[in-house]
């Protein structure tokens, strides 16, 4: 019903950008285009002029140069040249359609070194005009006067499309870019749901030991109690585990806990409504205790392993590789790594996402927070900052648009289309992969494929490689195929079960200086109470010493935040 | 002296022998099992099966990374930057260890230099200023960013200064009769003796050099510049997986490939492993000649 809603808008959203490329948009009133009324001189460069009606699709004449530092993701960086991104259909479209001239001004491989260059050009005072910061970043940057106030350029310059997929949820994007009421950077919004945590089984195991798919956490104790004892795999040894679990287990991705935190109604890490309508910190409630009761339960009874605590993500996923595991909760990619290699060693292997188990009937609510990859400041005293918006408008319209298959194919296709990561700004709309799970399964349905854009179809023609006996494959069946995660987050979108981080504002100072002090103490108690050396008969003295390193403050300042916001 | 061979002498001997063996073992151990991982198949080392023999042998990951033009070209900064490094921070050592070692009748103001270069011993401007002063002087993304600021290092100024002034006044005060000159003094007379010392300064300079990453990661503005010590911290340091973009998926399981990790770290320790054993003799008799004596 929500999602037909969703497509309703979009397609009006489209037709009014169509509209909007014809006609131009008036300044004082972006938001409705339609009733500016058709111009005789659509899409002409005088648009831009001011007083007259701001064309945000105008290309730049003459065309204007814009300076960037040019972070090489880690999935493209084994073949990148340099020319190669100087010559990428990007940065031609960026010249010959917009009229703006991208000039480099460094190369970073990896995001990490990326990040230390961008902190150490903040620090140094001198950023190129256009740069992509992290959140902390941004509220360092908010702190000097290098950034241009980008409030009206984003009203302006935006298009209907744009502004639906930097709103897709809620303002929440804006406003954390928002900075004493001045917008300081335009969010380069991320799919939410795409975080939230899955229950990743084995079901071969399931299947040879006779037992059903977990629903509650006592089943899913039961099923790794057979795991460990009844030998699933057959190999007459005592050497399986019931579930892989890392040091960081309330980080999202592999190898975590939050599935089974957020089972119990608790939410590490994220700020939740308390009963009085305050916000408070999930780590710090005592709904806490009943998850770390039964972790500890698992630890005891050798259920999970019993040196997690030295083991990081990628360590504890060998376990999947070996073949010794049958549970797994973690993000819906874990299908593509590392699951993959338990298929790689272990052909029979078969692993499937469900949601996440419940302490009861009722269906657990993963939690997810606002995800922004990246947020675009602009230079103060660049002198055309609406740029950064011409460059988002080119992204969304290519991405969502009204785009033939041909043009989409030239940036985001199949090799030799550069794809994504050579796009200067981009903006991503949450559901983009449960759709491509949901045309793919129709796809499947009706046997006719040719609805399908080139990244959906490339998923579509593996599965189908998958389906003919190539194992290597099989990934892409367990994410986006029928049987794959997207089935159980399709579950949690129609059933509207996320539960989303009530805190999506800049890190306030508190924060900044103590949060992380927070969260070491929080994995600390709760990975001593899981061993077994303190237990939750502490919890209260725990908590007190938490708002005395810093929790009070920080809590104070979200919910000032929280105020503010109303 | 003759050593009586009693039983217990022998036990000691042995239990010696044995501890010294393992000990040595478990520091082996770490680099036979790159090595044994780096020759393995991708999805033997990520199921923890590898230890020190090879499972599912094959040279794939040194066909990929000798194959890698980036690779390639960092080990090749790596060596300009080390040739460069060393002997230009050997030159300005020798340079600025000669006249401090004299002694203040022949040097008047020498108590005002040396302290000028032991204070920076003990502060610095930090990171920030240190980089904008590399900015300012336009050495950005060059080989010099990374030679010109560590040229001097005043810890090896004063291990030379202390040594200098280790050898007798009277070579020094022959040489001068024989009508040598300051340079020719120093050319001929005082460099030749000071091998152990050239040799450990040497060394420090060699493994400062190839081991410093941070450097290249603010200084250079292109990948194809970098040391190979910072490229290889681009490929080990562990991924960010919580926020892994969703077009990406596809290449998760590329990029976790350890078995080229192994092969690069290994490739990449050769160099310091083949010079160290000839240089380690000088090592410990150049620190202790510098330092105790002095």
């Amino acid at each position: 019903m929500m999602k037909k809603k969703r497509n309703v808008y979009s397609t009006a959203a489209a037709v009014l950008l169509s509209v909007s490329l014809l006609a131009g948009c008036n300044s004082g009133n972006g938001n409705n285009t339609a009733s500016n009324g058709p111009s005789a001189n659509g899409g002409n460069n005088e648009a831009a002029v001011d007083n007259t009606p701001i064309d945000p699709a105008a290309k730049f004449d003459p065309p204007v140069e814009l300076t960037v530092g040019v972070m090489i993701g880690d999935p493209i960086a084994d073949g990148f040249t340099e020319e190669k991104w100087e010559n990428s259909e990007w940065i031609k479209a960026y010249r010959d359609e917009l009229g703006i001239n991208i000039k480099p001004l460094w190369y970073t491989k990896g995001t990490d070194a990326g990040k230390q260059k961008i902190s150490v050009a903040i620090a140094s005072g001198d950023i190129p005009d256009l740069l992509a910061v992290s959140q902390e970043q941004l509220a360092t940057l908010s702190k000097t006067d290098m950034y241009e106030d980008l409030t009206k350029i984003y009203d302006q310059y935006s298009t209907p499309l744009t502004k639906e997929i930097i709103t897709e949820e809620g303002n929440s994007a804006l406003e954390s870019a928002t900075f004493g009421g001045k917008l300081i950077a335009i969010p380069g919004t991320n799919s939410a749901i795409d975080g939230a945590s899955f229950l990743w089984t084995r079901q071969d195991w399931l299947d040879k030991l006779g037992l059903q798919v977990p629903k509650t956490t006592d089943e899913l104790y039961n099923v790794m109690k057979a795991f460990v004892e009844q030998d699933p795999d057959g190999n007459g040894k005592k050497d399986t585990v019931g579930m892989m679990l890392n040091k960081d287990f309330l980080m999202p991705g592999v190898a975590e806990a939050l599935g089974i935190f957020n089972a119990f109604d608790a939410y590490p890490k994220a700020w939740v409504r308390g009963a009085d309508g305050k916000l408070i910190y999930g780590s710090a409630q005592p709904e806490v205790k009943d998850a770390l009761v039964y972790l500890n339960k698992l630890y005891k009874e050798g259920l999970i392993e019993k040196d997690f605590g030295a083991k990081d993500s990628s360590k504890a996923a060998e376990l999947a590789a070996s073949g010794r595991v049958g549970i797994n909760i973690g993000a819906m990619w874990n299908g593509m790594f590392p699951l993959q290699q338990t298929i790689d060693n272990f052909p029979e292997a078969n692993w499937l996402a469900h949601p996440i188990v419940s302490k009861d009937d009722q269906p657990a609510n993963p939690q997810i927070k606002l995800n922004v990859e990246n947020y675009f400041v602009v230079r103060k005293g660049y002198e055309h900052p609406e740029a950064i918006m011409k460059l988002l408008n080119f992204w969304t319209d290519l991405n969502y648009g009204d785009t033939t298959q041909a043009e989409f194919d030239k940036f985001m296709g199949p090799e030799p289309a550069p794809g994504h990561h050579y796009a200067v700004a981009k903006a991503w709309k949450a559901q983009k992969n449960l759709q491509a799970h949901l045309k793919i399964v129709e796809a499947f349905k009706t046997g006719d494929s040719s609805k399908l854009n080139a990244e959906e179809k490339g998923y579509y023609d593996n599965i189908e490689k998958f389906k003919a006996g190539d194992n290597t494959n099989a990934q892409f069946e367990k994410v986006f195929g029928e049987t794959g995660s997207f089935k159980s987050m399709n579950a949690y979108v129609e059933n509207n079960l996320f539960k989303m981080d009530e805190f999506y504002g800049a890190s306030t100072d508190a924060m900044k200086n103590r949060l992380k002090t927070v969260e070491q103490a929080v994995v600390e108690y709760y990975t001593k109470v899981i061993m077994g050396s303190d237990s939750v008969d502490n919890f209260d003295k725990f908590v007190a010493q938490l708002n005395k390193l810093g929790l009070e403050d920080v809590t104070k300042e979200v919910n000032v935040w929280d105020a503010a916001k109303k | 002296m003759i050593e009586r061979r009693t039983p217990s002498r022998v036990l000691f001997l042995y239990a010696n022998y044995i501890f010294l063996t393992l000990f040595s073992l478990t520091c082996l151990f770490p680099i036979i099992h790159m090595a044994a991982m780096s020759l393995s198949s991708n999805s033997a080392v990520t199921a923890g099966w590898v230890t020190i023999w090879p499972v599912g042998f094959n040279l794939d990951s040194y066909k990929y990374i000798f194959g890698n033009h980036i690779f390639l070209q960092t080990v090749l900064v790596s060596f300009e930057r080390l040739f460069l490094g060393v002997s230009i921070s050997l030159i300005l050592t020798v340079l600025a260890a000669y006249p401090l070692s004299k002694s203040n009748l022949k040097f008047r103001s020498r108590t005002i230099y040396s302290w000028y270069f032991v204070v920076t011993m003990i502060f610095n401007g930090g990171l920030i200023p240190t980089f904008m002063v590399v900015k300012e002087t336009g050495l950005m993304d060059s080989i010099w960013a990374l030679v010109i600021p560590s040229a001097v290092n005043v810890f090896n100024i004063v291990l030379m200064l202390n040594f200098f002034r280790t050898q007798p006044i009277e070579l020094e005060e022959s040489a001068q009769m024989d009508g040598a000159g300051v340079w020719r003094t120093l050319w001929s007379i005082y460099l030749p003796i000071s091998k152990p010392s050239l040799a450990t300064i040497a060394l420090f300079t060699i493994i400062f050099h190839w081991n410093s990453w941070f450097d290249g990661m603010i200084y250079m503005n292109s990948p194809s510049n970098y040391p190979l010590q910072t490229y290889l911290r681009t490929v080990i340091v562990a991924r960010d997986l919580t926020n892994m973009n969703a077009s990406d998926l596809s290449l998760i399981a590329n990029i976790s490939n350890r078995t080229v990790l192994a092969a690069q770290l290994f490739v990449s320790m050769l160099p310091v492993l083949c010079i160290y054993p000839f240089l380690q003799k000088y090592f410990v008799k150049g620190l202790v000649l510098g330092s105790v004596k002095g």
